[in-house]
């Protein structure tokens, strides 16, 4: 039976005695301390004075005049509300928006012209340098407002543009945007034969959204994941599946929340719900196809946590190989391109090698390497090719056999 | 109810006396967790003697971002792997191997209740470690998948994956030997 008071015993005992230790130990670091101190001191002075030698030595650019600091900010704010307004080309200097204020006749425009006097008789180094940094956002913002002329009505003289000329345009984006969504939410509707609710043992086998839907693409059932596998909601859609059952056309249709996979790219899984129900099914999307084994790798999440150590070969299998030494070799170079297209082009197939089992609560599948030195990663029924090379095919099998 | 917190406080305030409480209320638990980690089990009592000598020595922060006794095993662990690294090469069987089962016995008694717990934890002994640290703390000892990940500084997502195989490797050891276990 276990004495738990001759245990806490002991361990007050054990640390009494390293307590005392460290106590020694300090006093002796203390009395060093004194002895090193007086060096250290000195060092730091020294160090100290050479910098400020240093500092002596600077450009009197420095920005030391504080009374400036208040004006040069409020001539910031003021030029960058005139450029908004402007939209010319804002060359260089002050004088240009001075010019352009005349134009202009609201109650701002008078406070732009007090702040630039303002600025006038108290022209610093520093004064100087704020007045580059507002031109630098006078250009940006003249840009972005000259964009939007352009797209909207190109015949604009944008050298006379005005607050009136800058609302006509935005009036006009708007209307031909919302032109641009009546044509687009026109969808035409196909006939349905038999509409059934969802039932929550047999989800949709697979379902498609459209472009321009940021997550388009045709989705397949992987299978049910749990609650804590699926992270934030990107949408609520209506999805529905069309098949032949005994010769009639069905379709099944609901509203679902589609959630992310936590760790893996939606664009490639995503998690759905269905209304009515608590049950989270998880889908790939098989129009994705990765371009690198890198983007493989982050759209599965996938890790030396996701091999299963299983190895199957021809004619053999093996378990409990050192997955984190297998993934380093395997993952060594993630810039690999996905070689699929040339594969099919070339009749490159792969039947025999060694295939690494994938195998976590959402994705399952294997990575097949051939003695040539290609991979044919199979993750979740996506399947995609790289070359990684023999020589480091042979290095993998290798490790496999090592372990 | 995890007095824990309260009985380290009043340590971290002078009373000696509270780590005594502490090592009543969590040296069994602790123990066979680090069971999990180390090799034998007089090999874990030493642990989780060098937890509760590193509580008493450098009085780790708590910072209540946690239970406390998800702090403690993450400690525990900690102190573990860490005297495991030092002292691998110089590893010696232990000398009293009856006292040590019979010890183990005692312990398993005190804090597993039931008899089906207690077989699946000596299943559970032809794991690999990590299989079996998993299935330890959130099955025997209650832990979620956020504590557990915590203890053993990895992130839930390799939690949720090495329960995930740790389970299906037990199942498979159980129905070997003809034994099913509900819980799994």
């Amino acid at each position: 039976m276990m004495d738990y008071d001759r245990i806490y015993k002991r361990v007050v005992h054990r640390g009494d005695e390293i307590l005392k230790q460290r106590q020694k130990r300090a006093v002796r670091i203390k009395q060093t301390s004194y002895a090193v101190s007086g060096v250290c001191a000195a060092v730091i002075a020294g160090v100290g004075i050479w910098r400020m030698n240093d500092l002596k030595r600077l450009p009197e650019q420095s920005f030391s005049e504080v009374e400036t600091v208040p004006e040069t900010t409020s001539a910031k704010t003021e030029t960058t509300a005139l450029t908004s307004v402007s939209t010319t080309k804002t060359t260089s200097k002050k004088t240009t928006t001075i010019t352009t204020n005349p134009t202009t006749s609201s109650a701002e425009t008078t406070s732009v012209t007090d702040t630039v006097a303002e600025i006038k008789p108290t022209e610093t180094v520093r004064t100087e340098t704020s007045t580059a940094l507002t031109l630098a956002e006078t250009h940006s913002e003249t840009t972005e407002t000259t964009t939007v002329l352009q797209q909207t009505e190109p015949q604009t003289t944008l050298t006379t543009a005005n607050f009136e000329e800058t609302g006509t345009a935005e009036t006009m984006t708007q209307m031909i945007t919302s032109a641009n969504s009546n044509v687009q939410t026109t969808v035409p509707c196909n006939a349905v034969d038999i509409q059934e609710a969802i039932d929550e043992n047999k989800p949709l086998g697979s379902f498609t959204l459209e472009a321009p839907d940021p997550l388009a693409g045709n989705y397949r059932l992987l299978k049910e994941i749990q609650p804590y596998s699926t992270g934030k909601l990107l949408k609520t859609a209506h999805l529905k599946e069309s098949r032949f059952d005994g010769g009639k056309l069905i379709e099944t249709e609901s509203d679902a929340d589609i959630y992310e996979v936590i760790g893996c790219s939606e664009k490639a899984m995503t998690a759905v719900k269905y209304d009515g129900s608590e049950r989270f099914f998880c889908y790939v999307n098989t129009d994705y196809q990765p371009r690198t084994l890198g983007e493989l790798i982050t759209a599965f999440g996938l890790s030396a946590d996701s091999l299963s150590g299983s190895i199957m070969g021809s004619s053999t299998s093996m378990n409990h190989v050192d997955t984190e030494k297998i993934w380093q070799i395997l993952t060594a170079d993630t810039s690999l391109p996905n070689v699929k297209e040339y594969c099919e082009e070339n009749g490159i197939t792969l039947k025999n090698g060694l295939r690494i089992i994938v195998s976590s609560p959402e994705v399952n599948g294997s990575f097949l390497i051939s003695a040539k030195g290609y991979i044919q990663a199979n993750i979740n029924q996506i399947e995609s090719y790289y070359y990684m090379g023999a020589e480091r095919a042979v290095e993998i099998m290798t490790e496999i056999k090592q372990s | 109810m995890d007095n824990g917190a309260e009985y380290y406080r009043c340590f971290l305030n002078g009373e000696k006396e509270a780590l005594n409480r502490l090592i009543h209320e969590y040296w069994d638990g602790l123990a066979l967790y680090l069971g999990n980690i180390t090799d034998s089990f007089a090999e874990a009592e030493e642990m989780a003697e060098e937890t509760f000598v590193k509580l008493y020595t450098d009085k780790p922060n708590y910072s209540g971002k946690s239970s406390f006794k998800t702090w403690l095993y993450a400690v525990g662990r900690n102190t573990a792997l860490y005297h495991m690294r030092k002292r691998r090469k110089m590893y010696e069987i232990s000398e009293n191997g009856e006292y040590d089962i019979s010890d183990r016995e005692d312990i398993e008694r005190n804090c597993i209740k039931g008899e089906d717990k207690r077989h699946l934890l000596r299943a559970m002994e032809r794991l690999n470690p990590d299989y079996r640290q998993v299935l330890y703390l959130v099955y025997f000892e209650d832990f979620t998948n956020t504590e557990a990940a915590r203890i053993m500084d990895k992130n839930e997502r390799q939690i949720r994956n090495l329960l995930y195989r740790s389970k299906g490797a037990l199942k498979e050891i159980l129905l070997e030997e003809g034994f099913e276990y509900d819980g799994l």
